[in-house]
């Protein structure tokens, strides 16, 4: 019985074994090496892929920032800047999140010539080192340098369902050829018109438009500083580009009628304001594009708008247009909150509906 | 501390196992005591405060019972019995119906008792029962010769403290005692381990798929179609199952590991005929409490036809009272009484049916009551019963987000005819024969790594804001 017992220990540990060599030798996360030449990765989890692909592939660009830039086509922007570029966006993410992609690819020796972000603005009073826990469980052993938590990337189910049998089914099954989900294709989707208007009331904007309060501002200067700054300062080679979206009107109108506008421009104002003191960051703003931002049909909810704009944007910051400036911004924003406080929400609500 | 994590499998029953069989080698009592404050870290992991309840509770029960064992007069030896009764319902009443019957109060006499909820300890509902049988064995035997010790293990052996099987003083404290079960046994830790991974693979390959589905339904119930409604009461069904066998499995087998028996909970109930059968099979531990603690104090069947039923009845609706407090289960506990009576006196009728009808009829009548019994609320197990009585042959379209609400291993419709099979037609783990080829250890360690690999997965990320 002795014997048994031994037998049962011993295939026991040469299965974790293998368990653990697979996973390790296939890494579909890009925790230990980059992508195999002979084997297919599917790329389909952000949170849990974007930090390998930082680490470990090669490239010269990033196209980062939230959902906001899932939709760009790495090859449109290839062509348009001259780049070799991957796009690493996080649904939902902070400026943290993106950042920590960024300071991966730095530390991992890319020499990175463009770094491309929208700049949320919903995002930029975040907590500088938020980190959205609240969206699911965070795979914090892929974001750290702690091997012994490594347990729960190489004993785990969903990697060997998931992943790892399906690479070893192309591979020796479908004879697919080694490679990857393009970039274009990664996290790519189509946002289509969404109905915006029915379930709002035509609602005067709030009288009281709030200001920052001090701890906002706080939290606004230390996470433009960590997040969006320091990245800057430490590689002036890199250019840095980021954008504000083209917001549509509708999410101004929800944001007029909370009493929250002025509070968003103060936001950007100071935002603009620490960024425009780095020469290597450009920032372009579309949030005046009224042509596009007025169309409601162009909006598939409050924040995310049809694919051809990011065409719109690409070509834009290509040709240097909608380039704010140290001698521009303020003009820019003061005009841009005019506008925006005076629309006549409800008429359009009213109009719509 | 859950049986499914890696701090059990690879740290504490380990370490409590080779402490035990070591320090048993020098002395039987410093091993029982070892094995008694493992129990309670094993019990307190998660919530250090549950610990003091317990022990307070063993304290106080074990002093109780010693005070009713010597006492000579009945008449005293009965109010120290009530006493102890009192004290036991008194802690899990506060604990598990507390608000429930604040809540009664407010709609029934129109009060404003602020209900707050009460965090449940956990396993109370078991180990209360237990030590009330002690203080009735106490009453009835008068025989109170365990220790402190071995009164304190025998509730807090942690194999069975948190659901079961409930077992009697008399069945496990003798085994403590056992000279033969001091030393490690290695067909038994063999044989325990197998067990145990079994338990282990129908909580995490079957019963938790199954799970996520019936949350799924839980939450999006209006949405459901009715064909929706019925694989969702069957998913319920096999859930129910290989969740509490699946424990039950554990619990054995881990006893077994250290060379203790416990009693049987679970035999194949879902091949049973009809729902008195169902109760021999279902539970079984608990169904014999009832029987011995409640039915046969009452006159079980030997006062008439009248006092059985009501018997009957009362033994019904405290099993649904103590499964929990909620309508649905007092309802359930009812309905299972009401069946099992007719069942009493209808049984002689129904020899002639052929077997796969009387399986089907009690197969469909246990899946109706177990819906009841996972509903939210009464309000919830009409709307299900409402949508499943609404099926018909042109709608038989299944949802596919239920579908991928399982997140099985498999496909959810292989998942469930696995279910299935594994109830019908195979024998369960308490009487499957143990063989222990190498083949069988070989794919018992495989399936090990493979449980093992589901204690961890991957997060799929789910945003609403951006």
């Amino acid at each position: 019985m002795k014997k048994k017992i031994v037998v049962f220990f011993t295939s026991f540990i040469l299965f974790v074994a293998a368990a653990i060599l697979c996973t390790v030798y296939l890494d579909p996360f890009f925790h230990y090496h980059s992508p195999l030449n002979n084997y297919y990765y599917v790329l389909d989890n952000e949170r849990s892929q974007n930090i390998g692909i930082a680490g470990k592939f090669e490239y010269d660009s990033i196209i980062t920032g939230t959902s906001l830039t899932e939709h760009y086509r790495s090859s449109e922007f290839d062509s348009i800047f001259g780049t070799d570029s991957v796009k690493l966006p996080f649904a939902g993410a902070t400026f943290y999140e993106t950042a920590e992609l960024v300071r991966t690819s730095f530390e991992t020796g890319h020499n990175l010539k463009i770094v491309f972000r929208s700049l949320d603005m919903n995002h930029l009073t975040d907590d500088k080192e938020w980190v959205r826990k609240d969206l699911g469980v965070y795979p914090q052993y892929l974001y750290n340098h702690n091997i012994f938590d490594d347990y729960q990337y190489v004993c785990n189910i969903d990697i060997f369902k998931d992943y790892l049998i399906p690479m070893l089914k192309k591979r020796f099954v479908e004879k697919i050829p080694g490679g990857h989900t393009s970039f274009d294709d990664y996290v790519y989707g189509e946002y289509e018109s969404g109905d915006l208007i029915s379930e709002r009331e035509p609602l005067p904007i709030a009288d009281e438009q709030k200001e920052l309060s001090e701890e906002e501002m706080t939290s606004l200067r230390e996470n433009v500083e960590y997040n969006i700054i320091s990245l800057a300062k430490d590689h002036p080679e890199t250019t840095f580009i980021y954008f504000i979206p083209p917001y549509g009107i509708i999410l101004w109108r929800d944001y007029a009628v909370n009493g929250d506008l002025h509070k968003m421009f103060e936001t950007l104002r100071i935002s603009a304001e620490m960024m425009l003191k780095c020469d290597n960051i450009k920032l372009y703003s579309f949030a005046d594009m009224t042509e596009y931002t007025t169309d409601i049909s162009l909006y598939q909810d409050e924040f995310h708008y049809k694919n051809e704009l990011n065409s719109v944007i690409l070509q834009s910051i290509s040709e240097n247009r909608q380039l704010l400036t140290v001698d521009n911004y303020e003009e820019y924003f003061d005009m841009l909150e005019e506008y925006y406080t005076g629309y006549d929400y409800e008429k359009l609500i009213k109009e719509n509906k | 501390m859950l049986f499914n994590s890696f701090i059990f499998i690879l740290v504490f029953l380990p370490l409590t196992l080779s402490g035990y069989f070591f320090i048993n080698r020098y002395s039987n009592k410093a091993a029982q005591i070892l094995l008694f404050v493992m129990s309670l870290v094993f019990y307190g992991y998660n919530n250090p405060s549950y610990v003091f309840i317990i022990v307070g509770s063993i304290i106080a029960n074990y002093i109780l019972a010693r005070y009713i064992a010597k006492e000579e007069k009945i008449r005293y030896r009965r109010v120290l019995l009530i006493v102890g009764l009192i004290f036991n319902i008194a802690i899990i009443g506060y604990f598990k119906y507390l608000s429930f019957i604040k809540w009664n109060v407010n709609y029934f006499f129109g009060t404003d008792f602020v209900i707050n909820s009460v965090a449940l300890p956990l396993g109370i509902s078991f180990y209360t029962i237990q030590q009330i049988s002690f203080l009735v064995d106490a009453y009835n035997d008068r025989k109170m010769t365990y220790s402190l010790r071995e009164y304190a293990l025998f509730v807090t052996f942690f194999p069975q403290l948190v659901a079961g099987p409930i077992v009697y003083h008399d069945e496990l404290i003798p085994q403590y005692r056992d000279e033969s079960k001091r030393k490690i046994n290695y067909e038994n830790l063999l044989a325990g381990i197998i067990w145990f991974i079994l338990g282990l693979a129908k909580k995490v390959f079957i019963a938790d798929c199954l799970g996520n589905g019936v949350s799924w339904g839980h939450e999006n119930l209006e949405a459901l179609s009715a064909i929706d409604a019925w694989i969702l009461s069957f998913a319920y069904t096999f859930q129910i199952y290989f969740d509490f066998s699946g424990y039950s499995d554990m619990a054995c087998g881990i006893a077994k590991m250290f060379n203790f028996s416990l009693p049987q909970n679970f035999n194949s109930p879902y091949k049973s005929l009809s729902i008195a059968d169902f109760w021999k099979r279902w539970h079984m531990s608990l169904t014999r409490f009832l029987t011995r603690y409640i039915y046969i104090p009452l006159g079980g069947n030997r006062k008439g036809n009248l006092k059985t039923i009501f018997n009957i009845m009362v033994v019904f609706t405290v099993s649904g009272i103590w499964h929990g407090a909620n309508y649905t289960f007092i309802l359930w506990g009812i309905l299972n009484g009401v069946l099992s009576i007719i069942n009493r006196y209808t049984g002689r009728f129904a020899e002639r049916i052929p077997k796969f009808i009387k399986w089907s009829v009690n197969f469909l009548t246990i899946n109706f009551l177990w819906l009841l019994f996972g509903a939210k609320g009464l309000k919830e197990f009409a709307v299900m019963i409402k949508k499943m009585l609404s099926l018909n042959t042109h709608e038989l379209a299944v949802s596919s987000e239920m579908l991928k609400s399982f997140n099985s291993y498999i496909r959810p419709d292989i998942l469930m005819a696995m279910a299935f099979a594994i109830c019908i037609f195979l024998p369960n783990n308490y009487v499957r024969e143990k063989r222990m080829t190498y083949p069988a250890i070989v794919g018992a360690a495989a399936l090990w790594v493979l449980c093992l690999l589901t204690l961890n997965r991957v997060s799929i990320f789910l945003y609403f804001n951006f």
